[in-house]
C-alpha cells in the first residue's frame, strides 16, 4: 500500500487517489473561492470596473471591487487573483458555492482574451477530482477594437521544452512539448525520482513571444496546472488548482522563470502551425481527446495468465504490424552455440539449431527448445528473443549478444506482477558471452548511458503507424502518437532502461504500465537510422514475442543533463 | 504481409465459381504449318490475355467479383490490404507463352494502393484508434505476375499475384 503523501514516492499510476465526492470539493473550495488564490506576492489589483468578454458562444461580465473581488455576472463576490506578464494578465477566481472557476487570459494591447471555464468534474471528465476546461478565444468589449486575429490553438510550441522554476516556491520541473496535445512533465523538486509523465495539454498562441499552456493530471490527481510563457524572456505567470495525493486543495498563482533546453523537431507540413489536432469540436462542453490507457487494459489475475498462456502463445509465428518496415530475421547464429554468464545471474547455455530454433538450459539443467528469432542490425551484433517455457513467471529473454567483444545484455520480460499478473516486468542484466571464437571481455560489460537523455526519434512501422520517442529521463520512455496531419497526439510513458551496446548503437526497453502491459525492447542502430526489437506481452489473447521494427529519424535532443542526469534508471517498480 | 485466397471484397465467391471462358480466342495451333496465320493467331491471343488482365483489374477495382476471370477459387494470391491496382501503362508488360501455346505467363509492373487496418492489440494501433485514424492508405509498386491456360477457345487466369 503506498504512502499517503501530496506527491506519492511511487509512480502515479500505483497511487490510490481517493474518488472525491462532491461534496467535499464543494467543501473544500467554500473558503478558498472567498480568500482568492494563495502564491505570489504582488498580486495585482485591476483598475478597471468591469469586464465583459465576449466570444462566439459565451459572454461574461465580471465586475470589480476593491480588495481584488469580483463577481460573475452579478452572482456572489470572490477573490481573484491577477498576475502580469508584460502587457498580458492572467486572471483567476473561483465562484463561491460552486465546484468552477475561471482563468482569463487578457492582452491588455489590443483586448483579445482567451477565458478558461474550470469546473471539478463529473461531465466530461470520468472523476469528479479531475479539472475540467472549456475555452474560449475571443476579446473584451469596450476601448478599441481588437486587431489582428484572434487567439488560437497552435502547434509553434511543438518540440520546445523548458525548465521552469516557481519562484516562490522554487518547485522546478521539466517541461517538454512534444505534442500539440499532449505534453510530459518531471517534477524535479514535489517529487524526487525524476520520472516524466504525459498528460492531455493546451497551447494556445497569445502573441508571437506569448503562450498559454496547460497541463492536467488526468488519470493522476486530475490536478490542473496552467502558464502563460514569454518564449523569449522565459518568464511566466500560472495558476495552480486541484487536489494532492492527500487531498489537500492547491489553489495558487505564481510567477516562474525559465531555463531554455531546446527543441525536438516537428513534422506537420511546413505551413502547417495549427493546434489542438485531438479537438471534439461536435463534442459536449469541455470534450477533448483524453488518452485513458488504464480502461482499456486488459487486467488479468495469476490464474488467469496461466490460463492464457497454456492456451494461446505465440512466439515469432505471425507477421506484426509493428515490424513493417523492420528487418528480415537473421540466420546468422544458427549452428552457433555459447553461453551467457549473466553479472549476478544465471548461466544460460545456447545451442542455435536453425534459423529459427534453439536449445537453452540454465545451469546444469536439462536443454529445452524453444522457437527464436534473431536479427543482426549491426555486423557482430545480434538480438535475439525466446521464452523459457516452465519458468513460473513465464519469461522471456530479450539478448544483445555482440559476438566480436563477448558482451550481452539481457532484458528479461515476466508476468505475474503485482498490480495486474499480465503487466510486463523489466529487468536489466549484463553478462559475458563464452564461446569458441569470442573474444573474453574480462570485466568490461555494456553500461548503462545517459547519451539518449533529452533525444526523440520517430518511429514508422508501417504505413500510417507513426509514433515517436522521447526518452525524457533516465528512466522514462514517453511515446508520442502522430495524427494524420503528424502533428504530435496523444501520449503516455513509462519505465525505460538505456544500454550502450557500441558507438550510436543503443539498447532501449519501455513497460507500458497501466497502459497495454507491453514491454517493448528495441536495439537501435542510429548509423543505418533503423531498429530491430521484440514485444512482449500478455492479454486475454495470450502471451506472445512479436517482432518490431521500424525506419528511424533522429527528431533532435534538448539538453536536460544538469537536472536530470543524477537520476537513476532501469530498476523495477 | 499476410496472403490471403480472397482479395477485400472475397471477390472469388468460390462457391459460384464457373470455369467459364473468359477470353475468346480465335486460333487453335492448327495454323502451325502457316507462318502468318500462326503471327496472326499469336497476337491474337496476346491481345486475348492483355484484355482478360484489363477486364479482371476493371473488375477488381470495382465490384470485386472476378470470379468469370479465373480458372479456380486459389487462382488469386492478393492480399487483402490491396484496394486498387493500376497497371503502369509506361512499363512493358513481359508475356511468354508455353511451347504447346495452351498456357501463358505474364507480369508487369503496377502501382496498387493498399489500406491498413489498425484492428490489432498493440498501443499504437490502439491510440491510433483513439485518435480517430482506424487505418491509412498508402501506395507502392508491384509487379502483377500472372499465368493462364487455355481452356478451348479461351483464356483463363490460373494464377495471379503481386510481387
Amino acid at each position: 500500500m503506498a504512502t499517503r503523501l501530496a506527491y506519492p514516492d511511487v509512480p502515479l499510476f500505483r497511487y490510490p487517489y481517493t474518488a472525491l465526492s462532491g461534496e467535499f470539493i464543494s467543501s473544500a473550495l467554500r473558503a478558498p473561492a472567498l480568500a482568492g488564490p494563495t502564491g505570489a506576492s504582488g498580486m495585482e489589483e485591476l483598475l478597471a470596473r468591469a469586464l465583459t468578454f465576449t466570444a462566439e458562444g459565451t459572454r461574461i461580465t465580471l465586475e470589480f471591487q476593491l480588495g481584488r473581488k469580483v463577481s460573475v455576472d452579478g452572482a456572489d463576490a470572490s477573490t481573484y487573483g491577477a498576475l502580469t506578464l508584460d502587457h498580458l494578465t492572467l486572471v483567476a477566481f473561483l465562484v463561491p458555492g460552486t465546484m468552477r472557476g475561471h482563468a482569463l487570459a487578457w492582452d491588455r494591447h489590443n483586448n483579445h482574451a482567451t477565458l478558461l471555464e474550470l469546473w471539478f468534474g463529473g461531465d466530461p471528465a470520468p472523476h469528479l477530482r479531475e479539472v475540467n476546461r472549456e475555452i474560449w478565444h475571443g476579446m473584451i468589449e469596450g476601448g478599441e477594437q481588437p486587431a489582428g486575429g484572434m487567439h488560437q490553438p497552435t502547434a509553434r510550441c511543438e518540440g520546445r521544452a523548458v525548465m521552469w522554476r516557481e519562484t516562490e516556491s522554487g518547485n522546478r520541473t521539466v517541461d517538454y512539448y512534444p505534442s500539440s496535445a499532449f505534453s510530459h512533465c518531471v517534477e524535479l523538486d514535489r517529487m524526487a525520482e525524476g520520472r516524466g509523465y504525459s498528460v492531455p495539454s493546451d497551447y494556445i498562441k497569445l502573441t508571437e513571444d506569448l503562450y498559454l499552456y496547460t497541463r492536467t493530471e488526468a488519470e493522476f490527481s486530475g490536478l490542473m496546472h496552467l502558464y502563460v510563457m514569454d518564449a523569449n524572456r522565459l518568464e511566466s505567470v500560472g495558476l495552480r488548482l486541484g487536489f494532492n495525493g492527500i487531498d489537500e486543495l492547491e489553489y495558487y498563482m505564481f510567477r516562474g522563470t525559465g531555463d531554455w533546453l531546446g527543441q525536438n523537431a516537428r513534422f506537420q507540413s511546413f505551413a502547417d502551425v495549427s493546434g489542438d489536432p485531438l479537438a471534439m469540436p461536435d463534442g459536449p462542453k469541455g470534450a477533448r481527446r483524453i488518452y485513458r490507457p488504464l480502461e482499456t487494459m486488459d487486467k488479468l489475475t495469476p490464474e488467469q495468465v496461466s490460463a492464457v498462456v497454456a492456451a494461446d502463445t505465440h512466439v515469432f509465428d505471425k507477421p506484426s504490424p509493428m515490424a513493417g518496415h523492420g528487418l528480415p530475421p537473421s540466420p546468422g547464429l544458427s549452428g552457433e552455440s555459447f553461453a551467457i554468464h549473466y553479472d549476478d545471474g544465471p548461466v544460460i547455455d545456447y545451442r542455435f539449431t536453425s534459423n529459427d530454433s534453439l536449445e537453452w538450459r540454465e545451469g546444469s539443467g536439462a536443454w529445452t527448445t524453444a522457437r527464436y528469432n534473431a536479427w543482426q542490425n549491426m555486423p557482430g551484433v545480434f538480438i535475439f528473443g525466446h521464452l523459457l517455457a516452465g519458468k513460473p513467471d513465464h519469461d522471456g529473454h530479450i539478448v544483445v549478444a555482440d559476438l566480436e567483444n563477448g558482451k550481452a545484455t539481457l532484458f528479461r520480460g515476466y508476468l505475474n506482477t503485482p498490480y495486474f499478473a499480465n503487466e510486463a516486468g523489466a529487468q536489466t542484466m549484463f553478462g559475458r558471452i563464452v564461446g569458441a571464437g569470442i573474444p573474453d571481455p574480462g570485466e568490461a560489460r555494456h553500461e548503462r548511458t545517459l547519451d539518449l537523455l533529452g533525444r526523440s526519434f520517430t518511429w514508422e512501422y508501417g504505413p500510417g503507424l507513426t509514433s515517436m520517442h522521447l526518452y525524457s529521463s533516465p528512466n522514462t520512455v514517453s511515446w508520442i502518437i502522430f495524427t494524420p496531419s503528424q502533428h504530435g497526439g496523444s501520449s503516455w510513458a513509462g519505465s525505460g532502461d538505456f544500454v550502450k551496446i557500441r558507438d550510436e548503437l543503443y539498447f532501449v526497453r519501455w513497460q507500458e504500465e497501466a497502459c497495454n502491459g507491453t514491454l517493448g525492447t528495441i536495439l537501435i542502430n542510429m548509423r543505418t537510422m533503423h531498429d530491430s526489437g521484440i514485444g512482449y506481452h500478455c492479454g486475454e489473447n495470450g502471451l506472445s514475442m512479436s517482432p518490431v521494427g521500424a525506419y528511424a529519424r533522429h527528431a533532435g535532443r534538448v539538453d536536460v543533463m544538469q537536472y536530470l542526469g543524477e537520476k537513476t534508471g532501469g530498476y523495477p517498480v | 504481409m499476410i496472403e490471403q485466397a480472397t482479395s477485400r471484397r472475397a471477390f472469388l465467391k468460390a462457391g459460384a465459381l464457373v470455369a467459364a471462358p473468359a477470353a475468346v480466342l480465335a486460333a487453335p495451333a492448327a495454323f502451325a504449318a502457316d507462318p502468318s496465320a500462326a503471327r496472326l493467331a499469336r497476337m491474337e491471343d496476346e491481345r486475348a490475355i492483355e484484355g482478360l488482365v484489363r477486364g479482371f483489374l476493371r473488375r477488381f477495382n470495382g465490384s470485386g467479383d472476378c470470379a468469370e476471370f479465373v480458372a479456380h477459387a486459389g487462382a488469386i494470391r492478393i492480399d487483402a490490404s490491396v484496394q486498387e491496382i493500376r497497371e503502369d501503362v509506361l512499363d512493358d508488360a513481359a508475356l511468354d507463352f508455353a511451347d504447346d501455346g495452351r498456357s501463358a505467363s505474364w507480369s508487369r509492373t503496377a502501382e496498387v494502393e493498399l489500406l491498413a487496418d489498425f484492428a490489432g492489440n498493440t498501443t499504437l494501433e490502439k491510440m491510433a484508434r483513439f485518435q480517430g485514424q482506424g487505418s491509412a492508405r498508402s501506395q507502392a509498386k508491384r509487379r502483377i505476375e500472372a499465368e493462364f491456360a487455355r481452356t478451348g477457345e479461351s483464356w483463363t487466369i490460373t494464377r495471379l499475384a503481386l510481387a
